[in-house]
This record gives C-alpha cells, structure tokens and sequence, in this order.
C-alpha cells in the first residue's frame, strides 16, 4: 500500500457526541443536561443500561484503541 | 493494517483531508436504462479517459493515500480494459470493489475479474422482479442480478447488495430481505434516491420526506431481524440523521453521523476525468476540473469546488438545519440529496431527526417539482419544499 504523503491540504474533524445516559439520543461530549429529555446526560439511567450500548460502547472503545495503537 | 482500519477514516485522515475513497465512473456507457439515474447513462461520453490515462489516475490517486477505489459507470465492465484498470488499482496497493447492475456480467467475467484482485461487488436490486425491471428499464435484469449473486459465492467472490429506496420499493423492503438471505447476500447497502437525472423525469418515485416517519422504524426492524440471520444493513451517506436509530447502524462510540465526507475524505472521478468531492454531485457546480489539465493534486488542495466541507462551516445552512441542534455535526447530511431538490446545499429535508421535530408541532413536509431536468448528465430540476398540517393520523414516532 502506498503510505499517505505531507498532504497540505488540512481540515477539521467531526465533533463527538455520546449518547444520553437517560434516553440514548446522542448529545455533543460534555454535555450535561440534555436537551433531548431535559435529564442529567451522564447519570446512567435505566433506559440505558438496559439497552445492549453500554457493553457495545466499551468494545468499541477497546477496539479502537487497539487499532490506533497499531497504527 | 487490517481491512476494517483501512475503511475507518481516522482523525489524521479528517485533518490532513486523505481521499481515502475514490468512486470512479469507468465510462457513462450502460446496458440498462434506469428510471432513477442521476447521470442518464447509456451512452459513452465524449471523450473518456484511455487507459494509459486512467492508470495514470490511480498512480496519483495513490500518491494521495487513496484507500479504496469503487468502480461505477454507466456499467463499468462495458469498458473492454476494466480489467486492466482493476489490476493497476491492486497494483498499486489500492482495495478495489465494483459497484453494477450485473446484466450480462458473466461468471467467467466474475471469475477473471477476482483474477485481477476485484475484492467484492455491488449488485444493485431495487425491488421485486416486477417492480426491479420495471424501475431498471430491462426485463430480466432481476433475474440477472440474483444470478450474479449466486456466481459470486461459488466463485467466493465478496458480494453485497445495494438497494435505492423509492416510494414504490418500500412495501417490499421486508419481502427482498428474505429474497436476499436466501441468495446468502451479507451486506444491504440502502440508499434513498435522489432527485436527480432521470429520477427528476419520473418524480413519482421519490419518496416523500415525510415518508421517513414510516422508512426509518421499518429500516430498524429489518436491520435488527437481519442482524440475527447474518445479513447486515447498512445505511448510506442520505439515509439519517441521529433520531432513534442512528446508535443502531451507526454507533454507539464515535458511530454517529459525522457529516458528509464530499470533497473531505472521497472524490468522485467522471469517465472523461472531471473530478468531484462525491461521484452522485452536479457536475454543473461541482466540477473542480479536469485531470488531463492539472494533476490531481493540485486539484484536490486547492479548488473551491472540492473544500467546502473542510473548514466545517456552518455558514451554508439555512432552513431547518440552520438551526438544528446537530448542525455543527451534521451540516445538512447528504450535500447531493439538498443541491439536487433545491440548487443549494445545506438544508435537507430527509431527515429523520428532523421529521419527528416537526411532528411535535404537527407539520410534514413535502416536495413538489417546478423545474424539469435538462437532459444531461448529473442535472437536476429544481423542487418546492411544502410545509403542511399532519392531517388524520399521527406521524409514527
């Protein structure tokens, strides 16, 4: 594979945003009252922990730190 | 680096803008006559790249990082040296897939086209038999698509499926996902169409922004029931934005819609080497030049017609998205679904998100033709955005 050269061309990358520890619709990183129910975004919430995203969310972390560190 | 990290597009890949996927009309000619085409296919155009040309192309494409090149058409096999294309693309480092109709792609073509490093195909299947043939012009090009399919995993060729969604399709989603688990399809790739080229002439195809309220829970179902017999659905660059199931397809970590990658991280080639930030815009306004006149990447750094998504502006919204919550993020989804409805990026009716909003307060949208397409290549007509009371029974939700 070809490696990517000094490309000078440059642009940003897309803000992050998690999901709502209370209703699982997705809020920009930091936020702490959602704006989608009104609730703390962070305190893990029942809808959330029951749904299958907390144990998904956390493979896909490990995963992608695994990659990143692969390169 | 695994095949999963060369599709990611990485932070290095947003910042230093890598093209890391490139989709390629490999000639406009085509052997079927689709009513939805946005580029009119069927015949060559004037003067299409030759083949020391375009494997010219993919050395400098290489030279930028390019990762993946999709070739497209008209029908990309109609060209006599595709597979000479094919094997440059391999020899340069690149991943190479096709994306086609499959009408008479034979399987000693298939056969010879993994031969040259072809790593997986699109089959296009829009529907139904009855409702495919018609929408594809060619009776028996249902017959013909399935057909490939079968070669494909006898020859152990990577095939996937990719289906337009149109007003007339959506009573079938259900019944074509049984039709594609049968035909041991692994890979739905779903995309709404859009208004443009021929799908302008035949309006009564697209689907009704509103319509979204009823698409996207029927979309999640199948991606949850296909999940669990090993086909996954995955939705396009137009099919969002955030709502209920954008965690589903999408996420959860980081999976959000990140914006439309057009120009940022893909370029899209025309057959006589016009180069676009994505493959489906209008040439008319999103042509940044051609590659027989500069090299490409003198092109890529500095035409305007390729950045207006690297500085993440918000400055070209207007309408809804203007002032949607998820505009920093999402900056109006699909630039080619808005600039085909209404000549302007940055506001875009179908959006799930969106429709639910305007739900709580009652109102559906609609779009209506004003203006007809002329007849050439990636034109659009110009639509009306209607807003109206919800009238009977409520938006599903």
């Amino acid at each position: 594979m070809s490696s990517a050269p000094a490309n000078p061309v440059k642009g940003r990358p897309a803000p992050v945003l998690i999901l709502c520890r209370q209703c699982v619709e997705y809020v920009f990183a930091g936020t702490e009252i959602c704006p989608h129910c009104g609730r703390d975004a962070r305190e893990i919430g029942p809808r959330y922990r029951d749904s299958p995203y907390p144990v998904i969310e956390a493979m896909q972390r490990i995963d992608r730190a695994l990659k990143d560190r692969a390169g | 680096m695994g095949e999963e990290t060369r599709r990611r597009i990485s932070l290095a890949d947003q910042l230093d803008c890598v093209p890391v996927f490139v989709v390629w009309e490999l000639t406009l000619a085509c052997n079927l006559k689709c009513l939805h085409c946005g580029s009119r296919a069927g015949h060559r155009r004037a003067g299409e790249l030759s083949t020391a040309e375009c494997i010219d192309v993919v050395r400098q494409l290489a030279e930028l990082g390019t990762r993946e090149i999709s070739i497209i058409g008209g029908e990309a096999f109609v060209r006599k040296d595709w597979l000479t294309i094919v094997r440059a693309i391999r020899d340069h480092g690149i991943d190479c897939m096709m994306q086609t109709g499959g009408y008479k792609l034979s399987a000693a073509m298939i056969e010879a086209a993994a031969m040259a490093g072809l790593q997986g195909i699109g089959v296009s299947i829009d529907g139904l038999e009855v409702l495919h043939d018609r929408l594809r012009g060619v009776r028996g090009s249902y017959a013909e698509a399935l057909r490939v399919l079968a070669d494909c995993r006898r020859i152990g060729l990577a095939a996937s499926v990719n289906t337009q969604i149109t007003a007339t399709v959506m009573p079938q989603l259900a019944e074509l996902m049984e039709v594609l688990i049968a035909a041991g399809a692994k890979y739905w790739h779903v995309a709404l169409t859009v208004a443009m080229g021929n799908a302008v002439d035949n309006e009564e195809i697209l689907l009704q922004p509103y319509e979204l309220a009823t698409l996207m829970p029927l979309l999640a179902r199948l991606h949850r029931e296909g999940g669990e017999r090993d086909l996954l659905l995955l939705p396009s660059n137009n099919i969002g934005y955030f709502g209920p199931y954008d965690a589903l397809w999408r996420g959860p970590d980081r999976g959000h819609y990140p914006g439309c990658p057009a120009g940022q991280n893909t370029i899209g080639l025309e057959a006589d080497g016009t180069l676009k930030g994505c493959p489906s815009l209008a040439t008319e306004r999103y042509g940044a030049g051609n590659v027989r006149d500069k090299p490409i990447a003198e092109l890529w750094a500095a035409h305007p017609a390729l950045s207006f998504n690297r500085d993440r502006s918000t400055e070209d919204l207007w309408g809804f998205c203007r002032s949607c919550y998820y505009a920093e993020v999402c900056r109006g989804g699909c630039t080619w679904t808005a600039d085909a409805l209404f000549g302007r990026r940055g506001n875009n009716p179908y959006c799930h998100y969106r429709v639910l909003k305007l739900a709580e307060r009652g109102i559906r949208e609609r779009v209506v033709k004003v203006e007809d397409a002329p007849m050439a290549s990636f034109a659009t007509g110009r639509f009306s955005l209607i807003e109206e009371p919800i009238l009977g029974e409520r938006a599903a939700i």
